[in-house]
């Protein structure tokens, strides 16, 4: 949930970031956490198995000082993208204000695509949120790999609610804060 | 729309850093912090500099939640307490509101029973706090410091240029 502490002069807001396992969640947040610059981000909270795959979630949490010394905070949260993580996925979606959905672009992956997003859907019912009214961005990663799926196609698979989507190759950077800004964007309402 | 939004002003805040002042002192307690379930903490009474609060807050809230989903699967009512006992330092959580918990840290000197009773009274008056300051996140206003951040990053978005598609 969004937390407005006015004596505090700070906005906080919780961002998730989710798709399947290996899409590039965890990539997205690393690339956020090595360019910007310290004073805006926090320490970045990995939770992961010996073989780095995301076991309960990754946090970093953005801090943007403005001119008038307010903070907004952006809590940003993977949750993990392994079916059997059901539990783990859902208390990140606790209380979210907005989500990203990283889908891989590989040829092979339209499937575990499409179950993630089933899995979204179903997880934000159960915790009290409802997936046609949350703030969305669509972040197709993995483009640069070969022969990957064609946006259109992605978008007509997966983007039912016609969100806004993004190309990306999050290991290089690119899309990254486009998605980022994108979904800010949403939850703050100035899009 | 996330199913909250909490607004907290000036007079909020004191009471709620009020309340938990007295819990700490009655309690016996080192440290205190009101968080939600999302990981945001709202209030917090001798946390030092020494801990990292947003990471903390992640943590406890997430703790809370594995233990909310654990007893659903158990098909307990609600596991609402919970306590970690350390070697020298405890943590005892409780819950205020559905979405809100109270973290009391306390050293292995203090009792449990103190610790639990002074929570279990602070709780009713937080709880009424928290409530009042919450609101559907329809209801949440237009805030331009959020909108101005969110340009901010807009504007990051346009100068780092890692590539293009």
């Amino acid at each position: 949930m969004a937390v407005h502490n006015a004596a505090g002069r700070e906005i906080v807001y919780k961002v998730a970031y989710h798709g399947p396992g290996m899409c590039g969640k965890t990539t997205n947040l690393r690339f956020i956490y090595n360019t910007l610059p310290g004073r805006q981000v926090g320490n970045f909270l990995v939770l992961d198995t010996a073989v780095e795959r995301t076991l309960f979630y990754d946090f970093l949490p953005v801090v943007i000082p403005l001119e008038d010394g307010y903070k907004v905070r952006f809590h940003l949260y993977t949750v993990p993208g392994q079916a059997y993580y059901d539990a783990s996925r859902k208390l990140v979606l606790k209380g979210v204000d907005g989500v990203v959905f990283v889908a891989d672009s590989r040829s092979d992956r339209m499937q575990e695509n499409e179950d993630s997003l089933g899995m979204l859907k179903r997880d934000l019912g159960e915790v009290g949120l409802d997936y046609a009214k949350v703030p969305l961005i669509m972040q197709y990663n993995k483009r640069d790999l070969p022969d990957p799926i064609p946006m259109e196609t992605l978008d007509e698979k997966l983007n039912d609610r016609r969100v806004r989507s993004l190309g990306a190759v999050a290991r290089d950077g690119v899309g990254v804060f486009e998605t980022f800004s994108a979904v800010a964007d949403l939850v703050t309402g100035r899009s | 729309m996330s199913t909250k939004f909490i607004e907290l002003k000036d007079a909020d805040v004191e009471l709620l850093e009020a309340e938990l002042r007295t819990l700490c002192a009655r309690a016996g307690a080192e440290a205190v912090v009101l968080a939600d379930l999302s990981g945001v903490i709202l209030a917090s009474h001798r946390v030092s500099e020494k801990i990292d609060g947003l990471l903390f807050a992640a943590l406890l809230s997430s703790n809370f939640a594995a233990t909310e989903e654990l007893s659903k699967r158990l098909g307990v009512t609600s596991f609402r307490i919970m306590y970690h006992e350390g070697k020298r330092q405890n943590l005892y959580f409780d819950k205020v509101a559905d979405d809100t918990i109270l973290v009391v840290l306390f050293r292995d000197s203090n009792a449990l029973g103190r610790v639990r009773l002074f929570t279990e009274k602070s709780i009713v008056e937080l709880s009424k706090m928290v409530s009042a300051a919450s609101r559907p996140a329809e209801e949440a206003p237009v805030l331009p410091q959020a909108q101005a951040a969110a340009a901010y990053l807009a504007q990051v978005a346009a100068s780092i240029q890692p590539g293009k598609l």
